[in-house]
């Protein structure tokens, strides 16, 4: 198995003096292609911001972070956005899909930003997998959370990714949905080979994970 | 404090931005509700006031008066302050003109005379001169010493000699050689001998202010009725015309700047309507929050209200601060501009520079304030009914991005453009208000444009001239002071002839001189009035036959002098007159007054410089034959150049008032319209400018708020993998749609309205309008001026968007 995402001496802090937080603190961390990591750590220990620093959605102070070869962190701006758009999909706690999008939209959204058609076939495979077929003109505002969620995760699976980052995915959800999202989750690593990082704060959780990884004060401690 | 003025306090620091933007158009329309009326009855007050410097102030003047009448319309109810005059002689020199007028006390101070020194003549040898005539004569007498008047070198004239009883100042001092020597009664009776005196009995009317005596048109009816009173025939009133314009209310101006007013107002609520009413959909939950802990729907309403009044509170007076620092500014500008050399521009720059006008009206601050809140209070209107209507669990569940549809037919792929409609769909009232409140000020910039873009001061000089200069001669109808003017002497010893023409070919540069034949009709239908038939020569016999808009003739036809063209702006002056009418039609052919029936065969539409004032028009062979002598009433003058000040100055030479002629140079016309299209020009682009800047509000306030509601939506979409530039694209592109709806309605409804403006206002003869030009240029000035505005507008929004990584915009729950 190689390496897909690799942190290295990663730095994020906020504030200053007596405020100072040390969000990420010297961390490093690996992923490997094919496999369901999850990274597990109590209310802030880091792991969103690690999380967040891992898909370029913030910047370290200092420190690097390799996806699939590419230290995502030498990209400019723009270069940041494409690389995101074409190996990285994110699903987060609170769904964030575009409401004024249907189902359907929000799938290929990430697609249409790169200028790239959908391929009709493999949505409707991915409809399928999140079991939201017969609601694909749906708006995100008629769905259930659980639905919300997979629609998430079919979005960050439609421009097929090097690796999903899933920032809490099942933390809005009731214990039975929250079930029935990781089911899907793991099903869609399997038949799509996904890599996923997910972070929970919940062990049980992260029990279903392949790998599981500690973070404590911001550091990765195993 | 009470909770309701604590909560409507807290709102107005909490909403910042909208209240700086709501603050901003209220500024903005409080100004131009105070400027524009401010700088207009200022200007009409100035131009008021040098009317009064420069001309006399007496209403109406009945001449051939008997001194017994005079007594008794002294002693009417209806007469102020009077006086008697009466032109005694005149005496010509090769360098002056004398006139000897005999004036009393109450005509002198009635024509604004000022006493230098000494008194009225009263002698019969007495005479009061003005100092510049003493000048000129190179005099230095003084009150009570001899002078000698038309003294000539060569001549076997005797001048007149009299003893100086006083020197006075006149109302206006004539540039030329001119002078108006008072003289007594008994020189007067002297030389009228055994004929009895008549008098030009000058006065005003007493008016009773306020009760609507003292409006123009009851001056001149009371005018009227006074000389029917004693039988004064019409032909012997004049009236003051611009004395009594200058004084006195004209009920169309007021008119003017209420209507103005009233766009302002509608103009400004529509915008401050469009801002309120986004801010009211952003804070529904806020609302709700309030009435879920127990606000009624009243107090709700008083919150939206406190709130605007408060803004408003704030900036009424700073509008009407900046508005009056302003006005002198903007006044300045227009006289700089706007005015030149002549008696009355000087006049007006005098009143101005003396404070003569009272430039800030106490009365106007308070219209401004009573209309900036009459505007604030009609864009809340809607807003308070809104937030009425709002249910508590449904506004605590709002959310500002929920869609309201369940279900829709979305797009199979997604790009750029295609999220950018999707989003412009989502929001489709939003930003209709937006388009519309700006679409309305470009909608009026296109229609002011389509008058102005046809405006060429070079157009409207040609309009009003065939060549280059003209000349005409002076006639007058049934004008006793003038008895040398009337059309019969003018016809039998016209001094149009070919002597004139031969020395006006004569002048360097002029090429050609060609006539224009011309009769003067009386008519019944035209309530008495003097009409000019034009005689057209064969050579613009086209010319005329394609001016026709209504019936047909030919010229051929119009060689009877049975059938005319009638003018079509005749119509708007006698609107009982039409097409197929027979009017019988009283004319002097010089030597006695012959009766005719002309029809009006047919009704065209023909330039100022083609008519020369003629509202009927006939071929010039048929004009002819209505007199016994000569019918030529202008010569137009085709010159080499267009402006040659020498060819002038020999016209002027050749053509002087004295021998009954008056000169008109292409160029003057030309200046006079530059200037006066200019002026207008800029006066209106500027109001439309600072209508823009309020609308521009609307925009910011619909772009910002925008932005604000849809700051995690960016960031999501940055997530998901939108560059930096496909979002500065998608924001700019959104914004276009809004120059897209803007350009829409001004092009479409601008341009539509803009060519019947424009056909109105050539109806009206304004700016001797006569072709339609589209506003291409200032159409695409505009474009380009949007475009630009919502680029800037993008740029900014876009680079407080960058400040924030993408995560805090995904986090953001606003």
């Amino acid at each position: 198995m190689s390496t897909i995402v690799e942190v290295k001496d990663l730095v994020k802090y906020y504030g200053k003096g007596d405020n100072l937080v040390k969000a990420v603190d010297h961390t490093d961390f690996k992923a490997e292609r094919g496999t369901f990591t999850a990274v597990v750590g109590r209310s802030g220990s880091g792991k969103s911001t690690l999380l967040q620093l891992m898909g370029g959605l913030d910047r370290p102070d200092s420190g690097k972070v390799i996806i699939d070869g590419t230290s995502i962190y030498d990209l400019n701006g723009n270069d940041l956005a494409v690389f995101r758009r074409r190996k990285i999909g994110f699903i987060f706690q609170d769904y964030n899909l575009i409401p004024s999008l249907d189902v359907w939209e929000n799938l290929v959204l990430p697609l249409g930003l790169d200028g790239r058609k959908a391929n009709e076939e493999e949505i409707e495979k991915i409809l399928e997998e999140i079991g939201l077929s017969d609601r694909r003109n749906a708006m995100p505002d008629t769905l259930s959370g659980g639905q919300k969620q997979r629609v998430a995760i079919g979005r960050a699976l439609a421009s097929n990714p090097s690796v999903i980052l899933a920032d809490e995915p099942t933390g809005n959800l009731d214990s039975r949905t929250e079930l029935e999202v990781l089911a899907v989750l793991k099903r869609c690593v399997a038949d799509f080979n996904s890599t996923i990082v997910m972070i929970t704060h919940n062990e049980a959780i992260a029990q279903m994970a392949d790998v599981v990884t500690v973070i404590e004060d911001g550091k990765v401690v195993r | 404090m009470h909770m309701l003025r604590r909560i409507i306090l807290a709102n107005v620091r909490y909403h910042k931005r909208k209240n700086i933007l709501t603050g901003l158009a209220m500024i903005l329309t409080t100004m131009l509700l105070f400027l524009v009326p401010s700088v207009g009855l200022d200007l009409i007050d100035e131009q008021k006031a040098a009317v009064n410097m420069v001309y006399p102030r007496w209403f109406g003047m009945f001449s051939n008066v008997t001194k017994d009448t005079a007594n008794k319309l002294e002693a009417h109810h209806m007469t102020g302050e009077c006086g008697l005059m009466a032109e005694v002689a005149t005496l010509k020199t090769d360098d002056a003109d004398y006139s000897f007028v005999y004036v009393d006390q109450g005509s002198f101070e009635l024509y604004n005379m000022k006493l230098i020194s000494g008194k009225l003549p009263e002698a019969e040898d007495e005479i009061m001169v003005t100092a510049k005539m003493l000048k000129d004569m190179g005099s230095e007498a003084k009150v009570g010493d001899s002078i000698e008047v038309g003294k000539q070198e060569g001549t076997p004239k005797n001048p007149l000699r009299f003893t100086v009883s006083g020197i006075y100042t006149p109302c206006t001092e004539s540039v030329e050689k001119a002078y108006a020597c008072l003289v007594s009664g008994a020189f007067l009776e002297k030389v009228q001998g055994t004929k009895e005196p008549k008098y030009n009995f000058i006065f005003r009317m007493n008016l009773e202010l306020g009760s609507g005596e003292d409006s123009t048109d009851r001056i001149r009816q009371n005018i009227g009725l006074l000389a029917d009173t004693f039988g004064i025939k019409e032909k012997f009133v004049t009236v003051n015309e611009s004395y009594i314009w200058a004084n006195y209310e004209d009920p169309t101006i007021k008119m003017t700047i209420v209507v103005v007013m009233i766009v302002i107002v509608l103009i400004g609520a529509i915008t401050l309507y469009g801002i309120y009413y986004i801010s009211v959909g952003e804070r529904i939950r806020e609302i709700g929050k309030l009435k879920a802990v127990g606000a009624t729907t009243g107090q709700l309403k008083r919150v939206i209200l406190g709130e605007g009044m408060l803004t408003a509170a704030a900036a009424i007076p700073a509008g009407l601060l900046i508005g009056t620092l302003l006005v002198r500014v903007v006044l300045e500008l227009i006289m700089k501009v706007g005015l030149k050399n002549g008696v009355l521009d000087n006049a007006i720059r005098a009143a101005f520079s003396e404070g003569k006008v009272m430039l800030y009206r106490p009365e106007l601050y308070f219209i401004t304030v009573v209309a900036a809140l009459l505007t604030v209070l009609l864009s809340l209107l809607r807003p308070m009914k809104t937030v009425a209507g709002i249910s508590e669990v449904e506004a605590m569940r709002y959310s500002e991005s929920t869609s309201k549809k369940a279900n829709k037919k979305g797009y199979r792929d997604l790009s750029v453009f295609k999220l950018t409609l999707v989003h412009l769909k989502e929001n489709k009232r939003k930003n209709l208000i937006t388009i519309f409140s700006m679409g309305l000020t470009a909608l009026l910039f296109m229609v002011v444009a389509s008058v102005f873009s046809s405006s060429d001061p070079v157009d409207a000089a040609n309009e009003g001239f065939m060549g280059e200069y003209e000349v005409l001669a002076v006639i007058s109808h049934n004008d006793e002071r003038r008895p040398e003017r009337e059309w019969r002497l003018v016809q039998k010893n016209n001094p149009l002839n070919e002597e004139l023409k031969k020395e006006l070919l004569s002048i360097p540069g002029i090429r050609r001189v060609e006539e224009v034949h011309g009769q003067f009709a009386k008519c019944e239908r035209f309530e008495g009035e003097m009409l000019g038939i034009s005689g057209v020569n064969e050579e613009y016999a086209d010319m005329l036959i394609k001016g026709i808009t209504e019936g047909h003739v030919t010229y051929e036809e119009l060689k009877s002098g049975d059938k005319v063209i009638a003018e079509k702006n005749m119509l708007v002056w006698y609107p009982e007159l039409s097409l197929g009418d027979v009017l019988e039609v009283e004319i002097d052919n010089g030597d006695e007054i012959i009766t005719k029936k002309i029809e009006i065969a047919a009704i065209g539409d023909y330039s100022l410089g083609f008519s020369h004032n003629k509202y009927l028009y006939m071929a010039e062979e048929a004009v002819d034959r209505l007199s016994n002598y000569s019918t030529v009433t202008d010569l137009n003058i085709y010159a080499d150049e267009k402006y040659d000040p020498e060819t002038e100055s020999a016209i002027k030479a050749l053509c002087k008032e004295e021998a009954g002629l008056r000169s008109y140079a292409w160029k003057d016309e030309y200046e006079q319209w530059k200037t006066g299209i200019s002026v207008v020009r800029a006066g209106c682009y500027a109001f439309l400018a600072i209508l823009g800047a309020i609308c521009i509000m609307n925009i910011i306030n619909t772009m910002v708020s925008s932005v604000n509601s849809r700051r995690k939506e960016f960031g999501i979409y940055q997530a998901v993998g939108m560059s930096d530039r496909q979002l500065f694209l998608m924001m700019f592109t959104e914004s276009l749609f809004y120059t897209l709806g803007i350009v829409i309605i001004a092009v479409g409804a601008g341009s539509f309205i803009g060519f019947r403006v424009y056909l109105l206002a050539k109806d009206a003869g304004v700016f001797n309008l006569h072709r339609f030009i589209f506003p291409k240029e200032e159409m695409l000035l505009m474009i380009v001026a949007l475009v630009l505005l919502q680029f800037i507008i993008t740029v900014v929004l876009n680079g407080s968007l960058r400040k924030e990584s993408v995560i805090d915009r995904v986090r953001f729950n606003g």
